[in-house]
């Protein structure tokens, strides 16, 4: 998924800011409200027996598998929990990545020598890369072919956008 | 920073036979090993019933003996064994743990199950649980006998009061099922809500894993329930409580109420996701989308959340007040909507349709027939008052197997020769489907229709031997036994064939365009890996093509 935000001006604000994170076809909000209900279901007829007794035996087993659901819930969208912001000035290229386990990872280059690179065998079609500064690194390789394809687009136009006005300038 | 692989052309390296099968992680390989696991078991199960019909045959007991004399505990362990295997073992574990990891995440374009290594646990868990099962039926139990014969139920007071270790080992075998049962929903759900194909909406998923889905919710809210029922079971066993004990204050109809809560829902968790591979395969070789996507969707939840409040019909019996059969009664008879709406949606579909008869259609509509005759029975029984005539006898025994039996067992094998070429990468001959299928199909309907007529004779199940009256139909229930039983050793057959020497098949879609869901986008087998690239909306929503 992308969310990409365009800066016409060319100063200190970025000329495209964009931020990339993996598809999940459920929200946390969604999956907590999920949660809510399936724990009132597992929970709550067990509290109207609870004065027979028999209830303090199911209880635990009821409580023990809502707390693996939230558990393996809560670490399936930890482990989605991966960013990459790329941020294009006119001398900077950045790219930020924020690992699942909050590690952040950052590079960066100068614009005018970076190149955008698209692989058919790479780890996965369309492998996109960016080159520069000494180091090429990927770039959106969860997302579809497609999404990078796009993407490649939308850097490509930014950088020739980019060359074009420091060209004009002289 | 992640840095761009230095190794552009990328491979993944072909795990070995011991590390790809015993330590997999891959849902296919998991899907594979429940359905050859469940097939095993399945086949013990099978040979105890083709064992007790030999006994049935006649009147007098011929082979169960012990020192020439009737032996009814080898009787009631058979009895037993075969319950707690089917229920536990095969049925759910081959649909739910086999098609279930194989094609659900393919189904909605995820890489794998939210969890490999849970997915693997729950597999091993299963086959422990398995295990378990089966020693406990030759480890000392009662009588002084080997194994326990107190029926898959294990109703207390005899599960409490059965000697040896025999029981324990069976309640430990349940447990280790149902916490694997409870790992594989838990794992089901996650990669259902989180982990389908951009744009795939809940009401554009394909219905098998819709199903999958209900039945994973089932267990989460049913298994807990039984879980604390058997560690009852233990605790009055082994440290002196009395949850059941009438002596100590306790109630053994408070087992039956808790086992029903759970096993009413069993049924549906054994039958369900059944439902969806039918779907699938009727609109496959009717060549028309399913009809009535939504009205289908929505009756699986139904069936689901009603199999939760019906749990005492299974008891009119004990006691109960007249109020509570009357709204046991109704609340059971509501359930024929949903299941109504299902089988009507499923003969729309085909309803002008072009229908190819190919094999997995005919297990289809035979699952239809069967299905359709087990739900009336069990619309008869549920009458509270038509059930104290019924209750226990051979009636119910053909209700619920012709609900189970044959409805479940007609859409496991509906899935396999839908699948297989998908699975195996080589197609089973066809004319020899077919044949497996009429073998079975007259076979099973020879075994138990004649049931209902000894039910309504009144002739009492759980029994070893009977009067000369019930001799008949006895008789030709027997002979429809082993017709059943020749045709599944013909189908292992079919399937080891299929494996070594059936014919390759290289078309991803090979039923054609209506075999329209994502692993018909796959080849033929599927590779290790897939989906590691999500899959584009063409890929999966035919809809405008259709």
């Amino acid at each position: 998924m992308m969310k990409p935000n365009y800066n016409e001006t060319i100063g200190e604000e970025p000329l495209l800011s964009l931020i990339i994170w993996p598809h999940r076809s459920c929200n946390k909000k969604t999956f907590r409200l999920m949660l809510v209900i399936i724990g009132f279901i597992l929970i709550a007829p067990t509290f109207l027996f609870l004065n027979i007794g028999f209830a303090l035996s199911i209880l635990p087993f009821s409580l023990l598998s809502l707390f693996l659901l939230f558990f393996v819930g809560n670490k399936n969208f930890n482990d989605a929990l991966l960013i990459e912001k790329l941020k294009i000035y006119p001398k900077k290229i950045i790219l930020e990545r924020k690992e699942p386990n909050n590690d952040i990872k950052k590079w960066h280059s100068n614009p005018y020598w970076t190149k955008v690179n698209i692989y058919n065998n790479g780890p996965v079609e369309s492998y996109l890369t960016l080159k520069g500064n000494g180091k090429e690194v990927e770039l959106g390789s969860f997302l579809t072919p497609e999404e990078r394809i796009n993407l490649k687009k939308i850097i490509d136009d930014t950088l020739f956008k980019l060359s074009s006005a420091n060209f004009s300038r002289y | 920073m992640a840095e761009a692989s230095s190794n552009i052309t990328h491979s993944h390296e072909k795990p070995n036979f011991f590390i790809r099968w015993f330590m997999s992680t891959n849902h296919k390989d998991i899907g594979i090993l429940y359905i050859f696991t469940a097939a095993l078991f399945g086949f013990i199960s099978v040979a105890f019933t083709v064992y007790m019909r030999l006994e049935l045959m006649e009147p007098g007991v011929q082979y169960m003996t012990l020192d020439g004399q009737p032996n009814g505990h080898l009787w009631n362990v058979l009895i037993t064994g075969h319950g707690v295997l089917m229920m536990f073992f095969v049925v759910i574990p081959a649909l739910f743990g086999g098609f279930g990891n194989y094609f659900m995440p393919l189904m909605i374009g995820a890489p794998d199950m939210a969890f490999p290594r849970m997915n693997n646990l729950s597999y091993w868990l299963y086959t422990a649980g398995a295990s378990l099962a089966v020693l406990s039926l030759v480890t000392p139990g009662g009588n002084g006998q080997l194994g326990s014969g107190v029926g898959w139920v294990l109703y207390a007071p005899l599960s409490t009061s059965e000697m040896g270790m025999s029981m324990d080992l069976a309640i430990f075998a349940i447990h280790l099922s149902g916490a694997s049962s409870i790992l594989s929903a838990i794992n089901m759900i996650t990669t259902f809500l989180n982990m389908r194909a951009p744009g795939m909406t809940l009401h554009k998923v394909p219905l098998f894993p819709w199903s999958i889905l209900v039945t994973a919710f089932l267990i989460l809210f049913s298994l807990p329930v039984l879980a604390g029922a058997i560690t009852m079971l233990l605790t009055d066993r082994n440290f002196g409580t009395a949850f059941f004990d009438p002596a100590g204050g306790g109630d053994p109809v408070l087992y039956q109420h808790l086992l029903w809560f759970f096993g009413h829902p069993e049924v549906y968790m054994i039958v369900v996701p059944g439902f969806g591979i039918v779907s699938h395969v009727i609109a496959t070789f009717s060549r028309k989308p399913i009809f009535g996507y939504l009205p289908m969707i929505y009756a699986m939840i139904a069936i689901g959340a009603l199999g939760f409040v019906v749990w005492a019909h299974h008891m009119y019996t004990v006691g109960m007040s007249v109020t509570q059969q009357a709204y046991f009664m109704l609340a059971t008879m509501v359930i024929a909507v949903p299941t109504g709406i299902k089988i009507f949606s499923w003969i729309a579909t085909m309803w002008g349709g072009s229908i190819e008869f190919k094999t997995p259609m005919l297990w289809c509509i035979g699952f239809l027939f069967l299905f359709t005759v087990g739900g009336v029975t069990g619309i008869v029984l549920s009458q509270a008052g038509v059930d104290r005539a019924y209750h226990d006898t051979y009636y119910v025994v053909a209700h619920f197997h012709y609900v189970m039996s044959l409805g479940a067992v007609f859409c496991i094998f509906a899935g396999i020769y839908y699948w297989i070429g998908k699975m195996s990468g080589r197609q089973y001959p066809e004319w020899a489907g077919k044949l497996h299928f009429w073998l079975m199909f007259i076979g099973s309907n020879i075994t138990f229709f004649p049931q209902h007529f000894l039910g309504r004779q009144g002739m009492p199940r759980r029994y070893i031997d009977y009067p000369e009256q019930f001799a008949l139909w006895n008789y030709v229930s027997s002979m429809g036994a082993f017709l059943s039983f020749g045709s599944f050793l013909f189908f292992i057959g079919i399937i080891f064939y299929t494996i070594l020497w059936g014919k390759k098949i290289k078309e991803n879609a090979y039923w054609g365009e209506y075999a329209d869901t994502l692993e018909w986008t796959l080849p033929n087998p599927p590779p290790e890996h897939t989906f590691e690239t999500l899959p584009t909306r063409e890929m999966w929503d035919k809809s405008k093509q259709h």
